[in-house]
């Protein structure tokens, strides 16, 4: 059976190949031998176009009614075998797998079915935090939580470490913006025992155009939103054009949410940006009230784009904690546990300090 | 005949002016004060607005004088029509040294002017040890301001006999803020338990920084603003007039007159 796969081997000693983050080329861990991005693409370009021929052939073989009873209909859909161009043995993932790692001989794999045609990234921003840096960004992360259990750091350990490539797409945006909004100024004075209150309203209107670049938003379903949002912003300055080289050695998925489904998401975050420009023109009043706005495309680019990401597991109290770390900027994101204990107690004890301090404000005015 | 007619006028004139310029402050006041009602020697409640009844101001006079002769002091009140504008806190020590100084402890005067509805509690360098006029004060706002004028006097004396007998029973002026506020204290229990809550809720913020992002502003091009128009139109005023609230008055322990204090305000 031909290969679905393609393994990134050594050229040199046969050892899997692995993209080293911060550097600009492939190195072998084994052998030492470095090799150029460039390269290493048209090295195994054929290989990559094999596999996918053989993936595709197989996939007409692949029927769901086949799969036997242990599986469902939306199960078998979403499960792909593959088999491992190293060992031979045979893999099973989901439809959205771009690259993974063979679990029995733990060789870099490829499914380049998987970034043929429309499905191939536009660009990549590569790994520049190591594993170790995702472990010890993690420990950083606990620093500073008042609340934090003390056996969660004590005996806390990292059950799972994984760099992965998650589809992003990036929409640029011109657009023209239109907003009205109800201003006041207001004006106290005395006059004899009277205090006067002079409210002046205005209506203003503010028309502006404005562009914005590379809005990201995750093209992934297992991903979760506000995770993804939370560890923007990347540095874009560090994009380069996609090769499956950068792939070597993490997991990537393929977009499983196309652009057209994620536009809504950017252009939500583009129309409270442009009505927050447009509010901040409105200036010398005492307060401002939006009354409509309308925001029209007027050209939108996008493009589908890689960007690392660390996550990590960890396990605490058999509940499983899962953070994500931006694996260029180095930025951890994440939800901790807390001791109820602690959050009683240090909130009472701030309650308690400040009574005679109420009380003592409160006699000045009861 | 003439010249003897102008040497007449002449000399009722300088007199006229010699009296004018000679007569302090308080002989302007007590002349207006004094020109539809007579003040006798040993009054201690003066009422030429006839805020009080007579039966108001007996009783008023005699629990001022039972007060007096308890603790060595002279208490006095006084309702005005008017003060011709003049500044009622002035109005109260010139009235407080005319008629209510010279006992052994001191004087306090309680001095209502009702055209202006201002009022004013003085005391003189000596009681001043004793009382606290603020706390006097505070004591028969309440009466003032419901126009309970009898029961503004009544609270003004008994707090005045409370104040003394503090003193003499501790050594130490009595002092509203020393006391226990019951109102106070559930005030900072209730506000104590907020600010807990509030300090749990921003723990607990603490411990995610997983967000939805709202906006793009990062990814903003600011050279590419560009604004098209930027117009702001007048529509209409609304003007809200409300009547300044009264005041309590403050308090100045030791304050203008020589070491005296007082308390005051509009009601």
């Amino acid at each position: 059976m031909a290969n679905t796969s393609v393994s990134y081997k050594c050229p040199n000693c046969g050892a899997p190949l692995s993209f080293q983050p911060g550097k600009k080329t492939v190195t072998c861990e084994y052998c030492g031998t470095e090799f150029e991005v460039a390269a290493i693409e048209e090295m195994f370009q054929t290989q990559n176009e094999m596999a996918a021929a053989a993936e595709e052939a197989q996939q007409t073989k692949w029927e769901t009614e086949n799969a036997g009873d242990e599986w469902t209909s939306d199960e078998a859909a979403a499960l792909k075998a593959l088999t491992c161009s190293s060992c031979g043995a045979e893999l099973v993932c989901d439809e959205n797998t771009m690259a993974t790692e063979c679990v029995y001989c733990g060789n870099p794999t490829m499914i380049p079915k998987r970034f043929d045609g429309k499905l191939k990234p536009d660009y990549v921003i590569p790994f520049k935090k190591t594993k170790a840096d995702a472990v010890e960004a993690l420990k950083n992360f606990y620093k500073g939580h008042y609340l934090l259990p003390d056996n969660f750091t004590a005996n806390n350990r990292v059950e799972a470490i994984q760099p992965m490539y998650v589809p992003f797409w990036l929409f640029d945006s011109q657009i023209n913006a239109q907003a009205e909004f109800r201003a006041k100024k207001v004006r106290r004075y005395d006059s004899g025992n009277m205090i006067v209150t002079e409210t002046k309203v205005y209506n203003c209107q503010r028309v502006a155009k404005m562009g914005f670049e590379k809005i990201p938003v995750d093209g992934s379903k297992k991903m979760d939103d506000a995770y993804m949002e939370s560890i923007e912003p990347f540095n874009y300055a560090e994009l380069v054009p996609f090769s499956t080289a950068y792939l070597t050695g993490y997991l990537a998925d393929k977009y499983d949410v196309d652009a057209e489904n994620c536009a809504p998401r950017a252009d939500k975050r583009v129309e409270n940006s442009a009505v927050d420009v447009l509010r901040s023109s409105v200036k010398d009043f005492n307060s401002v009230d939006l009354v409509n706005a309308a925001v029209v495309k007027d050209v939108g680019k996008v493009i589908y784009t890689l960007v690392p990401v660390w996550i990590l597991t960890t396990r605490y109290q058999d509940k499983p904690y899962t953070f994500m770390m931006n694996g260029q900027t180095g930025k951890v994101v994440g939800s901790l546990p807390f001791d109820s204990g602690k959050a009683f107690k240090y909130p009472a004890i701030a309650a308690l300090v400040s009574m005679p301090l109420f009380y003592f404000a409160a006699k000045l005015f009861l | 005949m003439l010249k003897n007619i102008c040497a007449i006028f002449m000399v009722a004139f300088a007199i006229n002016c010699s009296i004018t310029f000679a007569t302090p402050a308080l002989e302007q006041l007590d002349e207006k004060t004094l020109s539809t009602e007579e003040r006798t020697i040993d009054a201690v409640v003066f009422d030429n607005s006839r805020t009080l009844a007579k039966n108001e101001i007996q009783t008023l006079t005699n629990k001022i004088k039972t007060v007096e002769q308890k603790h060595g002091v002279k208490i006095g009140v006084e309702f005005l029509k008017t003060i011709g504008g003049r500044n009622v806190e002035t109005a109260a020590r010139e009235l407080l040294n005319k008629h209510y100084s010279g006992a052994k402890n001191g004087g306090i005067i309680f001095l209502v002017v009702m055209d202006s509805r201002q009022w004013y509690v003085a005391t003189d360098s000596t009681i001043n040890n004793f009382v606290n006029a603020n706390d006097i004060g505070n004591s028969l706002l309440a009466n003032l301001r419901d126009g309970d004028y009898f029961g503004a006097c009544n609270s003004y004396i008994d707090a005045v006999d409370k104040s003394l007998s503090y003193y003499e029973q501790n050594g130490a002026a009595y002092d509203s803020s020393d006391e226990f506020n019951i109102m106070a204290a559930m005030a900072a229990v209730l506000l104590g338990i907020l600010f807990g809550i509030s300090v749990r809720s921003w723990l607990i913020g603490t411990m995610s920084n997983v967000h939805h992002a709202a906006t793009a502003k990062d990814y903003l091009k600011r050279e590419t603003v560009k604004f098209l128009k930027n117009r702001d139109t007048y529509l209409f005023t609304n003007v809200e007039r409300r009547p300044k609230p009264s005041g309590g008055g403050t308090a100045s322990r030791g304050g203008s007159s020589g070491g005296g204090g007082g308390a005051g305000g509009s009601f």
